[in-house]
């Protein structure tokens, strides 16, 4: 497939133009910020902070005199701790992997553990906030007793990747250890109840084996569709504490470095997103990328391409659920907001559903966790229409596919 | 230094991680998290404390490869330890 230059079609604010050149560069920067007064710069490390990509940002400025001091040792500092965090998450995977390989337990990486195995050539401008790590499902137990043995352990309900979860989940529980600075998930699916059929055999039989070491990294076009699956999942599902756009340009910037130096074969993508029946889900992803400057093959984008896609919807994805910074109420449905299910409430604040005072109190709980969000969704209604219809266009985009 | 002289031997805390990161080295101690960044000459410095040399040889070897006079290698290099022993990355023990 030819690759095309990519181009930008979204309107940029200049603090995403100068994140998106660290990110995906063009021929030409896309900003000149050299005249940039301190509020702007101020507005640039916020959105770095929101989209976790202070490190990689600090990189891309290092060596720039048009950069305030004090600009270039704030970023330089959250590079530092981003370094730091590193390698601490480098042992504490070791750790586990030795733990699950003593056991005899297959493991496969996913998302950051594996890019940073592969498509990160410097760990540190990758933040990871957890070890997301593929195992057996018939093996769980086994993984949890090994990596219980070097003491970790589940966190409770509450604090679960994603409280508010109304679909079967597809890992444990996180487990952590007593100092609670890394969460290991260990999944036996990549996908939930409802989110295209991925053949995780498949996964398996497809996945590289990596030197000196008996885990395993997912193929590359299925680590793409997996990163791409999950952005898309983040921009349109999100809970009280997935915010939608928090940390989506970092996600763009992982398929812009899987797409920069994995070895793709965008047929083999695009069928087994087909067979996965993820379509539509990793075209959005791609297409938000491409439209954001990543080099994306225009036609893997056309050969996935949803027949009813419209452009315009996509192009308010990228506006409303990408290019943003702060606090927003994932809007799902009226339904969702106001009348949890019974599941969600047991699942994600640790209700017994059996039981009404305890269902009462959990709705309480979840309502209070709520408030800050819904507040500011109530400051910005007309967002929140507009919300609504982009959710309700995209499923009916799923639904045709 | 502790009580100990030039020929201390200067060896890495058990418990502290170390990587390259853009032209630094940061250090990591495990024990609570904390970190710091080290300059070239302070990553070079961090490499030869393995245990084998005493500080004297540590400014021998620094004199060597920065071309600097030993008076003032030798007061650096005794301030720099000295900051990694209070900070808990580096251990001093006495000489063989």
């Amino acid at each position: 497939m030819q690759r095309i230059a990519a181009s930008v079609t979204v309107p940029l604010a200049p603090e995403f133009a100068l994140l998106l050149d660290a990110v995906a560069p063009l021929a030409r920067p896309r900003v000149d910020h050299r005249a940039w007064d301190g509020a702007r710069w101020g507005r640039t490390l916020r959105a770095a902070e929101w989209h976790r990509l202070s490190p990689l940002l600090s990189c891309h400025l290092r060596d720039d005199e048009h950069v305030p001091a004090a600009v270039r040792s704030a970023l330089e500092r959250a590079y530092l701790a981003a370094s730091a965090r590193g390698l601490f998450l480098a042992r504490a995977l070791r750790e586990a992997l030795d733990a699950l390989d003593a056991a005899e337990v297959p493991a496969l990486l996913l998302k950051g553990a594996a890019l940073l195995g592969s498509a990160y050539l410097d760990p540190a401008q990758r933040e990871m906030l957890d070890l997301d790590v593929l195992v057996p499902a018939r093996r769980l137990g086994a993984a949890n007793a090994a990596l219980a043995a070097i003491g970790y352990g589940a966190l409770g309900a509450e604090h679960a990747a994603d409280a508010d979860a109304d679909r079967p989940v597809h890992h444990d529980p996180a487990l952590v250890r007593d100092e609670r600075l890394v969460a290991v998930e260990l999944h036996h699916q990549i996908t939930i109840a409802g989110e295209g059929r991925v053949d995780v055999e498949e996964l398996w039989r497809a996945a590289r084996p990596v030197a000196d070491a008996a885990h395993l990294l997912p193929a590359s076009e299925h680590l793409l569709a997996h990163v791409c699956l999950h952005f898309t999942r983040n921009r349109l599902g999100g809970s009280h504490r997935r915010r939608h756009t928090g940390g989506a340009l970092a996600q763009v910037c992982d398929i812009a470095r899987i797409v920069e130096r994995e070895p793709l074969d965008w047929d083999a993508l695009t069928r087994t997103a087909r067979d996965w029946r993820l379509d539509a889900r990793v075209f959005l992803a791609l297409f938000a990328a491409h439209e954001l400057g990543v080099a994306v093959p225009a036609d893997a984008l056309a050969t996935l391409r949803p027949a009813r896609f419209d452009e315009r919807v996509g192009r308010r994805l990228v506006a409303l659920r990408v290019l943003g910074v702060g606090e927003q109420l994932p809007v799902r449905s009226l339904r969702w907001m106001v009348v949890p299910s019974r599941e969600v409430l047991r699942r994600g604040w640790d209700a017994d559903p059996d039981a009404t005072r305890s269902l009462a109190r959990a709705y309480l709980r979840r309502a209070r966790a709520q408030v800050p969000l819904a507040r500011a969704a109530l400051r910005r209604p007309w967002a929140v229409v507009q919300d609504r219809r982009l959710n309700r266009r995209v499923a009916a985009l799923e639904e045709a596919v | 230094m502790s009580g100990l002289g030039l020929d201390a031997r200067v060896r890495r805390q058990e418990g502290v991680l170390a990587q390259e990161a853009h032209g630094q080295t940061v250090l990591l101690r495990l024990e609570d998290g904390g970190y710091y960044a080290l300059d070239e000459v302070g990553a070079t410095v961090w490499e030869l404390c393995d245990g084998s040399r005493g500080v004297e040889q540590l400014v021998e070897a620094l004199c060597a490869q920065f071309d600097a006079p030993a008076e003032i290698v030798r007061a650096d290099v005794l301030e720099f330890v000295d900051d990694l022993r209070r900070e808990r990355l580096l251990t001093l023990e006495p000489p063989t």
